[in-house]
């Protein structure tokens, strides 16, 4: 879809395009122009220089005017494939065909040539509409105060459209970009917006060259004009790689391969016509059910996949898209290796240029529990595997919009005596990604490390041990004199953990980073707790899921109309172990939902091993269910027994 | 009653009741076939003078009609919920909603794979067989008329790991096994006989057998077309091919088995045509032969023996109702669920097996002939008592769920080597060993390892409960009064603790999943 997206774009006068984050609504925007800021000063903190060809810096955004093309409320949304949203009074259509050279109508007018000043965002609109395979595009030329500016989005993927991203645009614009009460801002304000700096949310097309560099390099990394999807990986991970990045390899052309055939796809298009409109919507669960083939009431991806009737496809397609990425950090002391992760990893949009080179303030942020000093734990947090990614993906996502779950929840997972693995989902509009982070595995090597030794030199936790008389060295960590911290000359527990843990953080981490493509894109989206199987639960949200996709809840949806999924899988460990004896596919389906916490009863019951004992698989009475069913769920899972009346 | 209040909210089987289902019931013409089922066997028992056989118990039928639908036994819950609904049409409304459940498609897809390719004559990859058992199992979920499956079977061409055509793979595309298998399972026609010479007994001919091994004359494997030795890597159908009369140069051409059916010589692959006159509505032993399967899976033996071979020589109990069963299921566009419901709705269904009497007296089915479970029926069923209903997988690993690697699937292949769907006992000394010993089982009832010892043994359940949850889930029942006292009797003074507790009621789950009872259909 991407591609697509890309090719169109490039064939219009804008021949930006960059893939989109931010709200839930907004698929693709791109605000072409703003007048002229040549000359103009990038940093923030410098003062505007004044325009010689803008009036005003200023963009004004409209307060309450709905956009031309925003259906009322009241008005139920007619069915988009069948006829498109009605045309403003004054807006002007023009069919493009995509394969035309750029026409002048996208043209805006030049600064000496601009219309009179007008306000709101329904007055003076050009529309032009273009198809371009099974999307149809929109773009909007806005007049304001400070010039024109062009509005470019998808409003329609197969057939139907989209009409809450007008909706999203009007009414969120503003406040995102600029902040909330801020209806304007400059044009340096929006290039610095860490949003939009971090791929979050809006992206811009400068009129200038100028601006138009300076957008291109925070996305397009091989300089074709357009920022696609595999740019954007490697601008999430920009920190993790010394060579700035990683690419998505072979993973999106495989990605929309796989999608148009996801199996279950296909199985719930009842007519295979490509689109499961609302009867299929409707009928999804039930589709679903059926596809139970050894009727245990859950459907594993397996049962669901195996449709396809090659399983092993997925196996070996898994394979060939998997990106294989180290980096190794190097020791430092600790104090360089904290100015320097912040140099070379960054915190995204959480520190902004002020607090980069504010070496107390940033010590300050470092310092959690404002005890003047960095400890294990604080060193440990900025040397963790991946802190760019931590905070530039763990941006607050708006909530409001179709109603998807992108919070960005938890799901611990065990990994037998491997690790725990500690997952996020992060969803865009139009990207899903599935972060997880193993993170227990060195923590559980290093306890062992400390016990070891502990044990060799004698230490328990209310034994000291006297280094005065004994050699300094230990073997490949450090001197023992270096970890007593009190300068007492006694190793205690806490000084022998505390500082082999510290050490061993610094001393070395390989990172191993797989971007592994979503093989069956639809399974994964409805399969939320991603154990691999849908659960009662979750076949319980089907249709409600569904429906979530059609923007409008009212549409049909193609196989494209799902974001992209994909999992990015982080292994981290340190020290010279074998950095390659975890397989980045056996963090992402090797492990088994944590259920430790189950008592022996609740894990026999769940016949099926989903997590959840349906009133099927439980045995006693009714009574006795109704008690154990907090929620009145009529289901049985681990919050019901966390908190049981 | 403990249970005077039990479980009013079940799993949502009986939520997929389809408006289908719902149609079905208000279907007088499946009710009236029921009742002419009846007729036909009331007025022989009548003419024999016999005693009328008593309708089997609320408990007996419903896990009898558990068992022959879905392959296994009820939930205990959901025994429970039927037990304790008093609605009188419940019996009705429950056989719709699991003829409506994915169950009976499992049921159906493992049946009809079974037919198709053997356990004992499968020497294909498991993928193959699984992705057969796929293909249908899609098929009857949907509730695809049967006479379409049956032609995009018989027509379906490409690698087996994809396609369904195990069924061709499995007999390595030979012409002569394949019309010897094609017959007997869809025509119930055993012309294997006809095939070195005419048959001895019955009416077809050495040509006849060949005729029907021409249609599967122009197929083969891509790789043969490549000059590859290596078979089975999937069916295609080519221009040129004949089959010969064995010791003969004679040629023979396709023909179709009946002379009333069209050939429609004029078009298609040659199994496109054997595909049109097979599932013919003028082909009347296509019909015949999947009513009288699915009698026969449901009521022990069919209404002609053997199922395999339904010529003018076997032997018919009632000719008259298969052929008004067979016109039913034609004018009902080969709905199996239709004519399974009309069947199951009937009061010979219903009727006990406690007075069962091999020789039937001359008045067959007058009683139900207790079923011993298949190979696959008996793995479900101690799959279920085991807990253990998803075994889960490494999706990582490739692995299919059911495939090799799950315990209860290797003990449903070892069984289904010596076990068929033959109503007679034939389970021998493997399943007694299995059943007994084997440490496949040992983890169902042991107490270290059972988890549904340590279900029963959840604080919610009362200690005095836990025996009727035991006979719940391996039986379908309460104990009896007798079994109850005979039961506490034999565990007095090991209840003490609940390891000892737990001690005998492992000895307790060993001897039901070790009963008749459990390894029958009552």
């Amino acid at each position: 879809m991407m591609e697509r997206i890309s090719d169109s774009a490039m064939k219009s006068p804008i021949h930006l395009d960059v893939p989109i984050f931010g709200r839930a609504f907004c698929i693709l925007v791109s605000i072409l122009c703003l007048f002229g800021t040549t000359g103009c000063d990038r940093s923030r903190n410098a003062p505007s220089q004044p325009n010689p060809i803008l009036p005003t810096e200023t963009i004004e955004l409209p307060k309450e005017t709905p956009l031309p093309l925003d259906p009322s409320p009241n008005e139920p949304i007619e069915s988009t494939r069948e006829t498109s949203v009605q045309n403003p009074p004054d807006v002007e259509v023009a069919k493009i065909n995509p394969d035309a050279e750029p026409t002048d109508e996208l043209t805006l007018p030049r600064t000496d040539e601009r219309a009179p000043v007008e306000k709101g965002w329904d007055e003076k609109v050009v529309m032009q509409e273009e198809e371009a395979g099974r999307a149809t595009w929109r773009r909007y030329a806005l007049q304001f105060e400070s010039g024109p500016m062009l509005v470019e989005f998808r409003t329609s993927i197969g057939g139907f459209s989209l009409p809450k991203i007008e909706q999203e645009i009007r009414s969120q614009f503003g406040k995102e970009v600029f902040g909330e009460g801020k209806e304007s801002g400059l044009w340096v304000d929006l290039l610095e917006h860490p949003r939009i700096k971090s791929g979050m949310y809006l992206n811009l097309k400068g009129e200038t060259s100028e601006q138009q560099s300076q957008l291109l390099q925070l996305y397009d990394r091989n300089r074709d004009g357009v920022a696609d999807s595999r740019e954007l990986i490697a601008f999430l991970t920009r920190g993790l790689s010394e060579r700035g990045g990683f690419v998505l390899d072979e993973a999106s052309r495989y990605r929309d391969e796989n999608r148009d055939r996801s199996p279950l796809f296909v199985r719930l298009d009842l007519n295979r016509d490509g689109i499961l409109d609302k009867q299929e919507i409707k009928k999804a669960a039930e589709r679903i059910r059926t596809m139970d083939s050894n009727a245990d009431f859950v459907l594993s991806a397996n049962e669901i996949r195996s449709l396809d009737l090659d399983p092993d496809r997925y196996v070996r397609q898994r394979q060939v898209s998997a990106a294989n990425l180290a980096v190794s950090v190097p020791r430092q002391n600790s104090k360089d290796f904290v100015r320097d992760a912040i140099a070379k990893y960054g915190f995204g949009g959480e520190i902004d240029q002020a607090s980069w080179s504010g070496e107390n303030l940033l010590f300050a942020k470092l310092d959690k529990n404002q005890n003047q000093s960095l400890d294990r734990n604080e060193l440990k947090e900025i040397s963790n595997a991946a802190p760019h990614l931590l905070f530039n993906l763990n941006f607050d996502i708006p909530q409001k919009g179709r109603g998807t779950d992108s919070e960005s929840s938890v799901h611990p997972q065990v990994l037998g005596e491997k690790g725990k693995v500690e997952s996020q989902l992060i969803e865009f509009p139009s990207l899903r990604i599935k972060y997880r982070l193993v993170d227990e595995v060195a923590n559980q090597r290093m306890e062992s490390r400390v016990k070891g030794l502990a044990d060799q030199l004698g230490i328990t936790e209310k034994t000291d041990l006297s280094i005065r008389n004994l050699p300094n060295q230990l073997p490949n960590m450090a001197s023992l004199s270096s970890l007593d911290e009190n300068s007492d000359e006694k190793l205690s527990w806490n000084e022998l953990e505390g500082g082999i843990f510290a050490r061993a953080t610094l001393t070395s981490a390989i990172i191993r980073v797989r971007l592994i493509d979503v093989p069956d894109s639809w399974f994964t989206w409805l399969d939320r707790n991603w154990d691999g199987v849908l659960s009662e639960i979750e076949l319980r949200e089907v249709e409600s899921r569904l429906l979530d996709l059609s923007t409008d809840r009212d549409s049909d949806l193609a196989p494209e109309s799902l974001p992209v999924q994909l999992e990015m899988v982080i292994v981290r460990q340190y020290g010279d172990e074998d950095p390659f004896g975890l397989e980045a596919s056996e963090v992402a389906y090797g492990g088994t939902t944590l259920n430790e916490a189950f008592p022996d009863w609740f894990s026999s019951m769940d016949s099926n091993g989903d997590g959840i004992v349906t009133s099927r698989e439980f045995l006693g009475s009714s009574e006795s269910f109704r008690r154990l069913d907090r929620d009145n769920n009529l289901l049985l899972d681990s919050q019901d027994l966390m908190f049981p009346r | 009653m403990r249970f005077a209040t039990v479980l009013l909210v079940i799993w949502p089987l009986f939520l997929v009741r389809s408006a289908e289902a719902q149609s079905v019931a208000e279907d007088t013409e499946v009710v009236q076939l029921a009742q002419r089922i009846d007729q036909y066997i009331e007025t022989a028992r009548v003419a024999k003078k016999l005693p009328k056989v008593e309708r089997a118990t609320e408990n007996e039928f419903f896990r009898r009609a558990y068992l022959d639908l879905t392959g296994v036994n009820p939930d205990a819950a959901v025994t429970i919920q039927y037990l304790e609904d008093t609605d009188p049409t419940k019996s009705t409304r429950m056989l719709q909603e699991v003829l409506n459940s994915a169950g009976f498609a499992v049921r159906m897809a493992d049946y009809w794979t079974d037919l198709l390719v053997p356990d004992s004559n499968d020497t294909r990859p498991a993928q193959e067989r699984e992705s057969l058992r796929r293909w249908l199992l899609d098929r009857f979920a949907d509730n695809v008329r049967y006479d379409r499956i049956v032609a995009d079977l018989l027509i379906s061409k490409g690698d087996p790991n994809e396609q369904p055509t195990a069924f061709f793979t499995a007999l390595e595309l030979k012409p002569e096994k394949l019309a010897e298998r094609t017959s007997r399972v869809f025509l119930g026609v055993a012309l294997d006989c006809a095939q070195c010479h005419d048959h001895p007994f019955d009416t077809w001919k050495q040509s006849d057998f060949w005729g029907v091994a021409a249609y599967f004359a122009r197929i083969q494997s891509p790789n043969r077309m490549n000059n590859n030795a290596m078979l089975g890597s999937g069916v295609i159908d080519v221009e040129q091919g004949e089959v010969q009369i064995p010791d003969t140069t004679t040629v023979i051409v396709p023909k179709p088995l009946l002379k009333n059916v069209e050939s429609s010589l004029d078009f298609g692959s040659r199994r496109q045509q054997l595909a049109i006159w097979v599932t013919s509505k003028q082909n009347p032993w296509f019909a015949k032969a999947a009513v009288n399967r699915i009698w026969a899976m449901l009521m022990g033996r069919g209404i002609v023996e053997p199922v395999d071979d339904i010529g003018a020589k076997s032997i018919h109990a009632y000719p008259g109702l298969l052929d008004e069963l067979a016109i039913f299921f034609q004018n009902s566009k080969f709905d199996l669920k239709r004519l399974a419901l009309a069947i199951t709705m009937s009061d010979a269904y219903a009727a006990s097996s406690r007075d069962f009497r091999e020789t039937d007296e001359g008045v067959p089915f007058a009683s139900m002939r207790p079923k011993p479970l298949t190979a696959r029926q008996l793995a479900a069923c101690l799959r279920q008592a085991a807990r253990q209903n998803s075994p889960r997988v490494n999706v990582a690993r490739g692995n299919v769920a059911g495939g090799d690697g799950d315990l209860w699937n290797r003990v449903a292949v070892q069984l289904g080597t010596i076990r068929g769907e033959s109503s007679e006992y034939n389970g021998g000394v493997l399943q007694s060993l299995l059943l007994q010993n084997s440490r496949e089982t040992e983890t169902l009832w042991k107490e270290t390892t059972s988890r549904l010892l340590k279900a029963v043994h959840a604080p919610h359940i009362k200690p005095e409960e836990r025996l009727d949850w035991i006979f719940l889930a391996t039986l379908s029942r309460f104990p009896t009064e007798r079994e109850r006292a005979r039961i506490i009797e034999s565990s007095n003074g090991l209840t003490q603790s609940e390891a000892s507790e737990m001690e005998w009621q492992a000895d307790l789950l060993w001897a039901l999943i070790n009963s008749t009872e459990f390894g029958m259909t009552p």
